[in-house]
């Protein structure tokens, strides 16, 4: 079984994922039509303001009651719904392969729902395997499919640089957006900057943090030398209770590091195991970190 | 200290896998783990203890090693002290027959503890008790107080020894390099089996003689080596009939019965009394019948007598004494008992001697038993014709021209020959006649049965009572296969008998010109001896050791439980490594 075609061919499954939504706190200009308001007006059928007339208007929006008692030309101002840009940024670094099951196979499944989520509200959703690989992009429920198979395919590989592929992102896309950052967050220099780089973009950002249980609770013990699976370094230790305990804590304060500054900065987060029931963490976590509604 | 099992040794090279394994330990497991990140950021944090780990690892192989040495030391059997010889099996055979009761069981007892003591602490015993089957006290029992405990309940029986059933479980013994002991008085074992004699004259009942009349039984004993409380106690066919103290010297009486088993027993009190007990068969009275030759009773007197007599047989009837009277003695007799109311029978040897017109009874032979109890003195004869005796008759009342009255045997033949014309005499009338023929019967009676009551003290010389004429001094023996001996009674009118040589047989015994016979009648022959077993020689027992207690020390479960000590404090280690670790 595919770590993709196992839950997203199930139709049920994608009518419960259909119903979910990203939520989308901020306006974003569109450059298609969606389902999304826009900061931009135009002829939407939700009334939003009026303006004076300019010329080149279109006149079937010249409030002509207004003209009547003022004598003065306003045009009548719409919203309109747009597309969202959703980029899913899925870090496919050697660490993400770690983990029975792999943190790799379930991020995949995260990143493979959460854009479909996006594709079923007519948004349009770039995929990014950090550290970058060749960015997808996705308009329309029917390009799901094609986004599986694509999701399907991506590997683990390379070293984790959250902010070196931030740059990279903003630099080829633009466009402001839903930003999703799928990760172990992993990162030796760290992942805040690469965070604050797109809210400083004026992203919408989403943290799905992905953990191994093994990497929470390890059980290890005696004299190990353990391996970096990213970069192959090593690190020569006698692992005993006491150390473990304070392993134990170091990680505990780590999630909840990521859990504090996204509150602090309004991210979105949700802290994801690997070994949770995969519909669960979507329909259930996701929706109480806020991610979807 | 040598080893049990040598061989296993070997394991002590398991100690090369052990450190190829604390090698490979030492080689640090690789753990692929996502990122070094959070880990760097720990052991950064956590405490160093620079070369604890090294020392903790180091003393775990030592704690192992030598729990693995420890392991494979005691596996070997290691034994402290001198090399102990191999266990050997000692069966001790002890003869619980009838013999073997009083002192000699008790010695035998004592030399079989000497035995036990002597033996090595690791060696297993069988005793077995030999008396008309072999019966296991103990067996393979190596706990010498259990062994004593185990003979403290054995008892010698009536019985004889059966050595040739025992044979075999001692030839099992010896067939697997063990050691066989046999304890009795003359055991038949096996050869190799080495012999405890437990012979030598036995202390309890030394003497023992009865004497049995128609009206008594006289019981003398005689006791050695008993304390002043010792107490004899007489049974008949097991009934309690008689309690003494057991003196140097008893002379008891009882009413004779109709016979039975008289078993005289002493019983333990205090001091140094040795049980004991003797047996002798008490004939019942016997009761002979008399027939009368075919012309009947005519003699009133002579009819009167054979009434009081109270044995005459009727028509037909199977009878033991036949009287002839009114006809001629038959020339020759049969053999059996007669009474003879005839004239002198020539037939037997008598020469007839002229008739005797007038006469007083001249002599009469009192100590015949035939006229015991007969007064003669008063007695007047009228017309008897007195005859001459032949040698081997005796006269029982003579007249001045021979004799006329006598006993005798011929042949088989028993007969009292009474020549009287008993109513031309007034020997009926004095009551004599009546009595003389009582007592020939009565003394038929006691030929009759033949063999006298044997006096058997089980285990020791047969002694049979032989009753004697009053005031005999010595008797003159000779027992089967024996010259003559004179033997001193044991109490008035009986001697005790001790042959030279136990066989079963007739013993003659002569008192003056009288001669007896009785026949020897032993229980259990095998069980009787005639000499006791000399008791000279120096009883050797076998090798002794019981020094090997001493020398051998068994000490694997001190290894082993060194090793479990050591691999307990190894685990201890293992936990307690608390923070030490090592980069």
């Amino acid at each position: 079984m595919s770590r993709v075609g196992e839950f997203f061919g199930d139709p049920e499954f994608l009518k419960k994922l259909a119903y979910l939504d990203l939520v989308a706190k901020q306006i974003f200009t569109g450059v298609r039509r969606g389902e999304r308001k826009s900061s931009r007006r135009g002829a939407g059928t939700v009334f939003s303001d009026h303006r004076s007339y300019t010329r080149g208007d279109d006149l079937r929006y010249v409030d002509w009651n207004i003209y009547g008692r003022l004598g003065t030309l306003f045009v009548k101002e719409f919203e309109i719904e747009e597309s969202a840009n959703v980029l899913v940024l899925l870090d496919r670094s050697e660490s993400m392969s770690y983990g029975d099951p792999d943190k790799f196979s379930f991020a995949v499944r995260v990143a493979a729902a959460l854009g479909y989520i996006g594709l079923a509200h007519l948004d349009r959703v770039e995929v990014f395997p950090l550290p970058v690989g060749e960015p997808r992009i996705y308009a329309g429920k029917q390009q799901a499919p094609g986004m599986f198979t694509y999701l399907e395919k991506v590997t683990t590989g390379g070293t984790t640089d959250l902010l070196d592929s931030v740059r990279h992102i903003i630099s080829t896309s633009r466009r402001r957006g839903i930003a999703i950052l799928i990760s172990d967050l992993l990162d030796p220099r760290g992942w805040q900057p690469a965070v604050d780089l797109l809210l400083a973009r004026r992203h919408r950002v989403f943290l799905v943090h992905i953990v191994a249980p093994s990497e929470e609770t390890p059980e290890l013990g005696g004299a190990v030398r353990l391996v970096d699976n990213e970069n192959g370094r090593k690190l020569d230790v006698r692992i005993d209770k006491r150390l473990l305990e304070i392993y134990r804590k170091s990680f505990k304060t780590f999630c909840r590091r990521v859990e504090r500054y996204a509150m602090s900065k309004e991210v979105g987060h949700a802290l994801l195991r690997t070994d949770l029931p995969f519909d669960e963490a979507i329909l259930s976590l996701l929706r109480r970190g806020g991610v979807v509604r | 200290m040598s080893f049990g099992r040598p061989d296993l040794l070997w394991l002590l090279a398991l100690a090369a896998p052990v450190l190829l394994l604390h090698m490979l330990r030492r080689k640090r497991q690789r753990i692929p783990i996502s990122s070094l990140v959070l880990w760097e950021r720990v052991v950064a944090a956590a405490p160093r203890r620079f070369g604890a780990g090294l020392l903790a690892s180091l003393l775990s192989l030592l704690l192992v090693l030598l729990a693995l040495t420890g392991g494979a030391l005691s596996a070997a059997d290691p034994i402290l002290g001198s090399e102990a010889p191999p266990p050997r099996p000692l069966l001790l055979a002890i003869a619980s027959s009838a013999r073997m009761r009083s002192e000699r069981f008790k010695r035998a007892l004592q030399l079989a503890r000497v035995e036990i003591a002597r033996k090595a602490p690791y060696d297993p015993v069988t005793v077995l008790l030999v008396s008309d089957r072999p019966r296991i006290l103990a067996a393979g029992q190596t706990d010498a107080a259990r062994l004593i405990e185990a003979l403290s309940r054995a008892k010698p029986e009536l019985v004889p020894a059966a050595w040739d059933l025992a044979g075999p479980a001692i030839a099992d013994v010896l067939g697997n390099s063990g050691r066989a002991v046999a304890i009795g008085v003359r055991p038949e074992v096996p050869s190799g089996t080495a012999i405890l004699p437990v012979g030598g004259e036995n202390s309890g009942i030394s003497d023992f003689a009865i004497a049995v009349t128609d009206e008594k039984v006289r019981v003398f004993l005689r006791f050695s080596g008993q304390g002043p409380d010792a107490e004899v106690v007489l049974t008949l066919d097991g009934a309690v009939v008689r309690r003494a103290r057991a003196r140097e010297e008893v002379l008891l009486t009882l009413p004779r019965a109709d016979g039975g088993l008289l078993r005289a027993e002493l019983a333990p009190a205090t001091g140094p009394i040795f049980d004991d007990a003797v047996e002798a068969v008490i004939p019942a009275p016997p009761a002979l019948t008399v027939g009368v030759s075919a012309t009947g009773v005519s003699d009133p007197f002579l009819k009167a007598a054979l009434q009081v007599s109270g044995a005459l047989a009727g028509d037909g009837e199977k009878f033991d004494v036949r009287v002839v009277a009114g006809q001629a003695a038959p020339d020759r007799l049969f053999p059996g008992d007669w009474i003879l109311l005839t004239k002198p029978p020539v037939g037997l040897g008598y020469r007839v001697l002229p008739p005797v017109p007038v006469s007083p009874i001249w002599s009469a032979s009192a100590s015949h038993p035939v006229m015991r109890g007969v007064d003669a003195a008063e007695v007047q004869v009228l017309g008897a014709t007195p005859a001459e005796i032949p040698e081997g008759a005796e006269a029982l009342l003579s007249v001045p021209g021979g004799v006329v009255a006598a006993a005798g045997e011929v042949e088989g033949a028993r007969y009292v020959w009474i020549g009287l014309e008993t109513g031309n005499s007034t020997l009926p009338v004095t009551g004599a006649f009546p009595l003389m023929i009582r007592n020939a019967i009565a003394w038929f009676a006691s030929l009759h049965s033949g063999v006298l009551p044997p006096a058997i003290r089980l285990g020791d010389p047969v002694s049979p009572a032989i009753p004697l004429p009053r005031g005999t001094a010595a008797v003159i023996a000779t027992g089967p296969g024996e010259g003559e001996r004179t033997v001193v009674p044991v109490i008035d009118g009986t001697f005790a008998y001790r042959p030279g040589e136990f066989r079963e047989g007739e013993v003659r015994v002569a008192v003056g010109q009288e001669k007896h016979r009785t026949r020897l009648n032993a229980i259990y022959p095998e069980e009787t001896e005639a000499d006791p077993v000399s008791t000279a020689a120096p009883l050797v027992h076998a090798e002794d050791r019981s020094k090997f207690r001493s020398t051998e020390q068994r000490i694997w479960p001190w290894f082993a439980l060194c090793a479990a000590m050591f691999l307990l404090v190894e685990w201890f280690v293992d936990r307690l490594r608390g923070t030490p670790f090592s980069r």
